[in-house]
């Protein structure tokens, strides 16, 4: 009995302890007179469409940086972002003895609103490049290749985004799924990306 | 024709937006099959500049023989090896090439695109090949040129109790439609099916299969399996499938000089070599993985024994040619003899309609059938082919798949 009860309060302890953590601290926006920069990374995976009929999860992960601008307003602040992505660390499936092997580095500027709470809503619109590698890769039986080995295009992309934050330990860390529709610039193959936005407030 | 194809490029311009313009005679950057070396049964491709001279419309990969669609879907109750046995593809897109011009040569942005543009190329070159080797265009074989051919389309059985999307990792033939279908790539490929004439050669020999063997009127699939004409049910046979897919092996030797149809592709475990390997029909289930493809390989391995015993040049598509062709011309009849035979054991029913396939191989059911069909074959070649075929049929198959009791052409010409 006495251990049920030890057992019991450790439980209220320990819970007590989660929701604090966890507790909807006003997220980043705790000093709405001061900015503030946050920075992360991103899982993400895009839906491409690399064969004839249907398409794969591409993995495509982002490291970013977001700048949060206090408005007039106490809960809404302005967030400015940038993103760098990468594309290319699975290829999609081909023959081993040819392949186009596709690798992009990505960075965009974002600009959003957020309204800070116990959830952050965040819309945000997004330009920037697609600095693309596409190399031609060879074995055999194939035993020549005339003319290109490959070549290197840059195409502009623009995107909108819309997530939902959840801030944690006093709003020092928020976990943001987003959904994204992106156009690439002569590469229609895929549109819509999803992911999440994992950013650790530095000051 | 330069004309029409500058006239299709301008059309597609403003389509494509980002693309840079395409040259007026479009020569592209494409996987090409560089031949087969008879001596190791070895293979090679090469990346090239190919000028595509037989282009008609570039924005819908259209030309005499072929137009290319990408994707679409096949719906089908059975699929046996490469060859869909009802159904049809249909709902492809545009080929959506995406591309870049570089000196005048047209270079591929994505592998989808490279590969399309192989495939094209390929599929046109092995259709040319076909006409000078063995003498048959398109039109002779029953179909309307061009051929609709599906890139990379998703795959699905109907049958009575489920649907399911299946993955194929191969060429395939639809014979109702005349169509073909080139199936999603893998990384089970080495080489890609798409751009090797000596598969893409072996589904036309099913084309050819169909017009002279089916005399283009393929099986229905109906409800009951015991209601099916005689002929058709025949049709539907395991051990026909496996003989129309040796007879495609043979017309690929024939045409591009390949005694491995899958030279190009090691890590299929296949046993399609004409030369290497030892198996007979008896040693199929013991020596051969590949189910009715393996009575395909003693089937195909007969014919080019027949073709060296006749004085035939392997390396010579001027012997190659008429030795296929005068085989290829005894299939005709072949069915509707096979049909009005009262000895041949009844049809099998099997879970699934348009399926008179039974486990391989059950030597009461298959052999008779298998024995039949080749006696035939052989009765209807002109001497001395005849000998030759049943002199490689009865060395091949033996009395376990060429039983003594259904020779009558071969138990007299030897």
């Amino acid at each position: 009995m006495r251990n049920g009860n030890v057992s019991l309060a450790s439980v209220i302890q320990g819970a007590v302890v989660a929701v604090a953590l966890l507790a909807p601290a006003a997220a980043r926006g705790q000093d709405p007179l001061h900015n503030h920069l946050a920075l992360g990374a991103a899982p993400m995976w895009e839906a491409r469409n690399d064969y004839g009929e249907g398409s794969r999860m591409n993995f495509a992960p982002e490291l970013l940086g977001f700048y949060y601008i206090p408005t007039s307003h106490e809960r809404y602040h302005v967030r400015v972002g940038a993103r760098l992505g990468f594309s290319g660390l699975a290829q999609a499936d081909m023959p081993t003895a040819v392949q186009l092997q596709e690798r992009d580095v990505r960075p965009a500027l974002e600009i959003g609103l957020l309204r800070d709470g116990p959830v952050i809503p965040v819309i945000a619109l997004g330009v920037g490049a697609v600095a693309r590698h596409v190399a031609l890769k060879t074995q055999a039986p194939v035993s020549s290749v005339q003319g290109s080995q490959g070549h290197s295009e840059v195409l502009p992309r623009a995107y909108g985004h819309v997530a939902l934050g959840v801030p944690f330990g006093d709003g020092r860390v928020v976990l943001e799924p987003f959904g994204r529709y992106e156009m690439i610039v002569g590469d229609t193959r895929s549109t819509w990306r999803f992911g999440l936005d994992v950013s650790v407030l530095l000051f | 024709m330069r004309n029409v194809v500058a006239l299709g490029l301008l059309m597609i311009t403003p389509a494509c937006g980002y693309e840079s313009d395409a040259p007026a005679v479009v020569k592209a950057q494409v996987i090409v099959w560089d031949g087969f070396e008879q001596s190791n049964e070895t293979t090679s491709f090469a990346v090239k500049e190919e000028t595509l001279s037989t282009l008609i419309d570039f924005h819908n990969l259209t030309g005499p023989n072929v137009r290319l669609y990408r994707g679409g879907e096949l719906v089908a109750r059975e699929v046996a090896g490469s060859v869909a046995l009802d159904g049809r593809l249909s709902a492809g897109h545009a080929p959506q090439l995406r591309y870049t011009v570089r000196g005048g040569v047209i270079v591929a942005r994505d592998y989808s695109s490279l590969a399309m543009l192989s495939a094209y190329n390929a599929l046109e070159r092995s259709f040319v090949a076909v006409e000078q080797v063995l003498g048959f265009n398109i039109p002779d074989l029953g179909a309307k040129r061009p051929i609709d051919v599906f890139f990379e389309p998703r795959v699905r059985i109907d049958s009575d109790v489920s649907a399911t999307v299946i993955q194929k990792f191969n060429a395939f033939f639809v014979p109702r439609a005349h169509q073909f279908g080139l199936a999603r790539r893998s990384e089970l490929e080495q080489a890609p099916l798409s751009a090797d004439q000596m598969v893409l050669t072996h589904e036309i020999g099913h084309l050819v299969f169909e017009h002279f063997f089916n005399a283009n009127d393929p099986p229905d699939c109906i409800d009951d399996n015991s209601q099916l004409p005689a002929r058709d049910r025949l049709a539907l046979e395991y051990a026909i499938s496996g003989l129309n897919e040796g007879m495609a092996d043979f017309l690929s030797f024939a045409v591009t000089g390949s005694t491995d149809v899958l030279a190009a592709q090691p890590r299929v475990k296949a046993q399609r070599s004409l030369i290497k390997g030892a198996f007979d029909f008896a040693a199929v289930n013991q020596k051969c993985e590949n189910s009715f493809y393996c009575v395909g390989t003693v089937f195909a391995r007969s014919l080019y024994q027949a073709f060296l015993a006749q004085g035939g040049v392997p390396s010579e598509s001027t012997s190659r040619g008429p030795f296929a062709v005068a085989v290829i011309a005894s299939l005709s009849g072949v069915l509707d003899k096979l049909a009005a035979r009262t000895d041949l054991p009844g049809f099998e029913l099997t879970e699934s309609q348009c399926d008179g396939r039974d486990e391989l191989f059950h030597s009461t059911h298959d052999a008779p059938i298998l024995g039949a069909f080749l006696d035939t074959l052989a009765g209807q070649a002109p001497p001395p082919l005849d000998a030759a075929l049943c002199a490689a049929f009865v060395a091949n198959f033996g009395n376990a798949g060429f039983p003594e009791q259904v020779r009558t052409k071969c138990a007299t010409a030897m």
